[in-house]
């Protein structure tokens, strides 16, 4: 099931005199359940398309179609609820918001969404067993390490069930054994919960394990590499 | 941190304006207290004409029944019937014209408080002025605290501390005064100096002496029940207005003037000193107003990833907005509270404790001024402030804001702080 798609998407930035192409006619699909990974160098625009798939940024030309809506047309405000209801976010510095709790932090979308609080705290529990962190549900963001950090993250960005998460290089502060673990527990997620990833990155660790490789230079696809089907 | 920097600012903000303000009410709720506690009194009734041309014969008509009348009204607690002559006081130093009031001491000591600021030297006077004679009470005399001494066989005057001063006399001294009697003939009289009193208005002290009212009358050839002002002393300061309001109906042919109308400047500087106050609020508010932008701003330019993140998950932009309005507005009113209730016990510490201005207390002397100052501030005050506290917050927390709404939740997830 197509949940994503970018037909023919350029992003042009005018800095000052010089008109920066930094995404340059880009078409792609994602399906339901992938794990993809957008990879390239510094400056090849992968952050741009990845603001473009979250609704961060609008195109200047073509057209980024989330379930049907093509979000180029939305209002601003149409397109912070869009964001709210359909898209699930990882940063590369965590965000989380320093002066909730893990559970609080993790329930807070749920709150903005005005859901229920006996629903917002089961979600938030179940999303905390999920990535491993109900111990430290009542912990602040300053109280954990990064990996943990990292995984409230995860937790967090799935608390509304989007269509799927974007994750912006989300294991570039971390070291090696926190990397690993936030990946297996994403890769899990991704295999039995059928939640849909698509990562910005430059760590082959994440490429390693990712099993759709775009890669992206000077704005363009450079070769968009399937390594496993996704079973429908 | 930040938060408690806007905390503290508004806090010393509020002392400041909060204490300050106490500081001018407080001198001058003082200095009209004094004006009618020893110069004033409450009100003051005159033959229309006396306070124009201060001539003998310009007496109030019947003035003792009158004096009873007014006294037994409601609100009135005392009234005390003064002759009132300009003379020409000197001493073998030096000359000048002075206002003679001829008392009865006991009316007297009923409606103003001279008495209680009477010194039995010039010395005492200038070194313990203003303090109660009584606790200085070795140095206390028959004369203090009673106008005249009862012992003396001569003819005595009151002079102030001042008075004393210019014609370099003290007490035991003998001045000579000189006026106009009845008939338009020049007399005179010998009298000896038998107090100085000390208050705090040295104008006042300057041009102000008292002896008893036979004496006077006899100098002057007045029968000595004739009296030109007739001094009242109310219950509460709150009864002017009302008493003055009857006496005007019912004696529509005296003058009758208030304690604001016999010293209209008195009136006026309180005017200005509101003035004032309200001057220094409004900048005190201001700065205030803008250091609170300011520190927004900079929460706001410190937050900017997390209100990037905010608004890429779904926090609307009329969120944000509040967001930022309330956590000013909440900082404000918190470090507001804080500092008009340490400001309250600073005004209560001074207020119960004074302030010793004596550095300064020549000049705020002559204007009638006590160099202990009491600061004093009422409740709607403090409401009145903790509404513009609360205006100021709003206003400024709009701009900061409006500065978090304006921000690309892309770009601002971006920057490295």
């Amino acid at each position: 099931m197509k949940i994503l798609t970018l037909n023919n998407v350029h992003k042009i930035y005018n800095e000052s005199e010089v008109q920066v192409h930094a995404v340059n006619g880009i078409s792609l699909a994602f399906h339901k359940g992938e794990f993809a990974a957008i990879v390239g160098p510094s400056g090849s625009g992968k952050t741009t398309l990845l603001n473009m798939i979250g609704g961060l940024d609008q195109p200047t030309e073509g057209e980024v179609i989330v379930n049907n809506t093509n979000i180029g047309a939305l209002k601003p405000s149409q397109l912070i609820d869009f964001r709210m209801y359909n898209i699930g976010f990882v940063f590369q510095a965590y965000n989380l918001i320093p002066v909730l709790t893990a559970k609080e932090n993790v329930e807070f979308i749920m709150h903005l969404q005005g859901r229920p609080k006996k629903e917002r705290e089961d979600r938030a529990m179940e999303l905390l067993e999920a990535v491993g962190l109900v111990d430290r549900m009542d912990s602040r963001p300053s109280r954990m390490s990064g990996g943990q950090q990292q995984r409230v993250a995860v937790a967090r960005a799935l608390a509304s069930k989007p269509k799927f998460v974007l994750a912006d290089e989300p294991t570039a502060n971390l070291d090696s054994k926190s990397t690993e673990n936030l990946l297996d527990i994403m890769e899990n997620l991704n295999r039995n919960e059928k939640v849909t990833f698509i990562f910005s990155t430059h760590d082959n660790r994440v490429v390693k394990k990712a099993r759709r490789v775009i890669n992206i230079e000077d704005g363009m696809v450079e070769s968009d590499e399937l390594r496993e089907k996704v079973e429908q | 941190m930040r938060s408690l920097i806007v905390m503290i600012a508004v806090a010393i903000g509020m002392i400041g304006g909060v204490f300050s303000s106490a500081v001018f009410k407080g001198m001058s709720d003082q200095r009209v207290r004094e004006a009618i506690r020893y110069e004033t009194s409450h009100i003051q009734m005159h033959h229309p004409q006396f306070m124009g041309n201060q001539e003998l014969e310009y007496t109030i008509d019947g003035a003792g029944a009158l004096a009873r009348e007014i006294e037994s009204l409601s609100g009135v607690a005392a009234v005390s019937k003064r002759m009132e002559i300009p003379v020409m006081i000197k001493s073998t130093a030096s000359g000048t014209g002075v206002q003679l009031m001829g008392i009865d001491p006991e009316q007297e000591k009923q409606v103003t408080a001279i008495h209680e600021r009477v010194y039995d030297s010039a010395q005492v006077a200038k070194q313990f002025g203003f303090q109660d004679p009584a606790r200085i009470g070795s140095f206390m005399k028959d004369s203090v605290g009673n106008y005249f001494r009862t012992t003396s066989r001569s003819e005595q005057i009151v002079i102030g501390e001042e008075l004393a001063e210019q014609l370099k006399v003290d007490v035991k001294s003998k001045v000579v005064v000189n006026l106009q009697t009845a008939d338009g003939t020049l007399s005179g009289g010998v009298f000896r100096v038998a107090g100085i009193y000390r208050i705090t208005n040295s104008t006042f002290e300057n041009t102000v002496a008292f002896v008893k009212k036979d004496a006077l009358a006899s100098l002057t050839g007045m029968d000595p029940g004739r009296a030109h002002e007739i001094a009242i002393k109310l219950k509460e300061n709150k009864e002017v207005g009302p008493v003055m309001k009857q006496l005007k109906e019912q004696y529509p042919e005296l003058s009758i003037m208030s304690w604001k109308d016999i010293q209209p400047e008195l009136g006026m500087i309180i005017q200005w000193l509101d003035v004032m106050l309200y001057f220094i609020m409004v900048i005190i508010l201001l700065a205030l107003g803008f250091g609170i932008v300011n520190t927004m701003l900079m929460v706001v330019m410190e937050r900017v990833k997390e209100l990037g993140m905010l608004m890429a998950i779904g926090m609307n932009r009329l969120r944000v907005f509040g967001m930022i309005m309330l956590e000013t507005i909440f900082l404000s009113i918190t470090g507001g509270i804080i500092g008009m209730a340490l400001a309250g016990l600073l005004v209560q510490y001074t207020g119960a404790v004074g302030i010793n201005l004596g550095a300064f207390s020549q000049g705020l002397q002559a204007v009638g001024y006590n160099p202990m100052l009491y600061p004093k501030i009422g409740i709607s005050f403090y409401l009145i402030i903790t509404l513009l506290i609360i205006l100021i917050a709003i206003i400024a927390s709009v701009y900061p804001a409006i500065k978090a709404l304006k921000m690309n939740p892309a770009e601002a997830l971006r920057i490295e702080i």
